[in-house]
């Protein structure tokens, strides 16, 4: 039997040394184990999943006699993430909404509606533009959306408010028939020592 | 057994000692090739850090940000200055990191910079998205300039009010993305904080010179810290296109009187609580230390054949050598780190230049009105859209072709090694451009194609 200076030494040793190795794990999608104040992949997650089954459940899908034809268009963003993907974000509802909508709603690629476009922002067409590219590429609805965030500091504080809306807007009458958002805020604060 | 563990106790001593060895950042050295215009071997000393986790990830990668912006490398620039971004805006910390800090080293903790060093991560993540013509992106980062000045611990009002700057870059990219109702609101608050007017124009002008604030440590135990400004001479500066006055720059921002006002009451209270803290921390350390030690030399009964008088000597000889060692490690020194190639200065303003390619010339002058030369600098051939650009002027030396203080003419004119442009200084800037077209190297819409890579 050691000594308890021995074990004591070699437990303050061992200590040491176990900071000096990293970690790694797979962990669940919807888990968030870095916590912080940006948005994150379960946000994400979350926020398609419920604009897909919003959308899908939307009276003006479920009445539908023929599948209708929805046309991406670029989200707009307004957070304070200079990085935030909102393509990644779109396409993630494009696929859960072809998988819960059966059928009854189809996509067309990005790709063709921005040549359609000519290199314009969706806020600088008008209704006959609109109108226009709905025809040509057999659009019934386009699909946008907008990610705001608002942030409040104090103090090594901070609060951030994330609000991420999505519509589905007529193509022949530019008028908003369904829209709906996922709003979360998160709370962040430094240690004593950051501030 | 006694003689292993006081080795154990050595051996461990002399590794603690040696961790702190390994080098955390770029040499010194970096620093000056970078203020020398030699930003080929800044880049060489400084990318190697790009990469490493250590405490000091951020305030590398802030550095080599500076370095690409400084050499033009406008493109590689956003990716080290968006990963010590990402770093300076995380709130949590490793607990090693942290319970070190509190006792031991301040800089044992992760960088995360003070607020107004945040704001310009940010701010310089802006300007690159903007003269890349992403304004989406560009507003997201001048947003979140404008609200990491609010992490301040300054009760001064006027610590959160956001630089002014920022006001009125927030504003343009509300302009460019054709929401003029939040942009007048932003462009408001610049006119408010500047007592200036905003003019209209196509080109956004956003200049910076001068050397950032440097932290100095001082107070009982160095447990203060000061913000010290470095003077650069410049006052002011004019922007000439094609050989004509265009404007008289002065600047918004003061980074070292911001920096400064972050230090108010609060905040020093703070740091006077953190230094008491620590001094008590040590010498409960010292003292626990010492008292453990003899006594467990004192209680020890087992007689090896030493007298009474010697294992006593050994204990106490043993017991203040560990004592001191655990008040070494209990250190109130602050954390002086900073991103020390930040500039001083800072202004934006607009500009009104016809679309085409002009020669642009930014002159430098002191406080007596007369131009300091060797801070001269020239665009040739710049490109101005007729809806949008920025000009964006930071210190460096002139960007097209590698820059000479040889004084080959004999009175004082600076040459370019190509022996094709000549500038009269003291004078409006003479720019005698020899190339009939612009060379091969620009492109349309992308403004100083000249990199050291």
């Amino acid at each position: 039997m050691l000594p308890l200076q021995h074990i004591a030494v070699l437990l303050g040793v061992a200590c040491v040394l176990s900071g000096c190795t990293g970690t790694a794990a797979r962990v669940a999608l919807d888990d968030d184990v870095v916590l912080d104040t940006d948005l994150s992949a379960a946000d994400l997650r979350t926020a398609s999943q419920k604009m897909a089954r919003s959308l899908v459940a939307y009276k003006g899908v479920a009445a539908l006699t023929r599948p209708a034809v929805i046309g991406f268009v670029s989200m707009e963003n307004r957070t304070t993430e200079d990085d935030f993907d909102s393509y990644n974000l779109l396409s993630k509802i494009r696929q859960l909404i072809l998988e819960y909508a059966n059928a009854k709603l189809r996509f067309v690629d990005r790709e063709t509606i921005a040549r359609a476009m000519q290199g314009r922002a969706w806020d600088a067409l008008g209704k006959e533009d609109t109108k226009k590219i709905g025809i040509a590429l057999g659009v019934d609805y386009f699909l946008t959306g907008r990610a705001f965030s608002m942030s409040n500091r104090r103090g090594g504080e901070r609060e951030v408010y994330y609000r991420l809306s999505f519509r589905l807007v007529d193509a022949q009458t530019s008028e908003i028939v369904w829209e709906d958002d996922y709003e979360v805020k998160k709370y962040g604060q430094y240690e004593i020592i950051n501030r | 057994m006694r003689a292993h563990a006081k080795k154990w106790m050595c051996g461990m001593a002399v590794a603690l000692c040696l961790a702190g060895c390994a080098q955390l950042g770029p040499p010194h050295e970096a620093t000056v090739a970078y203020y020398g215009g030699d930003y080929r071997a800044a880049l060489s000393l400084a990318t190697p850090f790009e990469n490493e986790f250590n405490r000091n990830f951020a305030l590398n990668n802030l550095m080599l940000g500076s370095i690409y912006m400084g050499a033009g490398a406008y493109g590689p620039a956003m990716v080290p200055l968006r990963h010590a971004g990402k770093v300076m805006e995380r709130t949590k910390t490793s607990w090693g990191n942290a319970f070190w800090s509190s006792i031991s080293r301040e800089d044992a903790k992760e960088y995360k910079g003070d607020p107004f060093e945040r704001v310009m991560c940010h701010y310089y993540r802006g300007i690159l998205h903007y003269r890349a013509r992403d304004y989406e992106a560009a507003l997201a980062a001048f947003r979140r300039a404008l609200d990491a000045d609010k992490d301040t611990m300054s009760t001064d009002p006027e610590a959160t009010k956001g630089l002014p700057n920022v006001h009125y870059l927030v504003a343009r990219c509300y302009e460019m993305l054709g929401e003029p109702d939040t942009a007048a609101t932003h462009y408001g608050r610049f006119a408010s904080m500047t007592k200036s007017q905003v003019l209209p124009g196509n080109v956004v002008l956003v200049m910076e010179w001068g050397d950032g604030p440097m932290k100095k440590r001082s107070g009982v135990s160095d447990c203060m810290l000061d913000i010290v400004p470095r003077d650069s001479g410049i006052t002011m500066a004019k922007v000439f296109v094609d050989g004509v006055e265009a404007a008289q720059v002065h600047p918004q921002v003061s980074l070292a009187a911001h920096a400064a006002q972050h230090t108010q009451t609060k905040a020093s209270t703070i740091q006077v609580v953190k230094g008491v803290t620590k001094q008590v921390v040590r010498a409960l350390a010292f003292a626990g230390v010492l008292t453990a030690v003899l006594l467990a030399s004192g209680g020890n009964d087992h007689n090896h054949g030493h007298d009474d008088g010697e294992r006593v000597a050994a204990g106490i000889a043993a017991g203040t050598g560990a004592a001191i060692l655990a008040g070494m490690l209990v250190r109130a020194e602050r954390d002086v780190r900073i991103w020390d190639l930040l500039p001083n200065d800072l202004a934006v303003g607009t500009l009104e230049i016809p679309a085409g390619h002009h020669h642009v010339a930014v002159c430098y002058y002191d406080t007596a009105g007369n131009e300091i030369p060797e801070w001269r600098q020239v665009f040739y051939h710049y490109p101005i859209a007729a809806h949008d650009t920025m000009l964006y002027v930071r210190p460096g030396y002139c960007r097209f072709g590698t820059f000479s203080f040889a004084d080959d003419a004999g009175d004082g004119a600076l040459l370019l090694d190509t022996g094709q442009c000549r500038i009269v200084p003291g004078s409006e800037p003479d720019l005698d451009i020899l190339y009939p077209n612009p060379p091969a190297l620009w492109r349309e819409n992308q403004v100083d194609n000249f990199t050291v890579l």
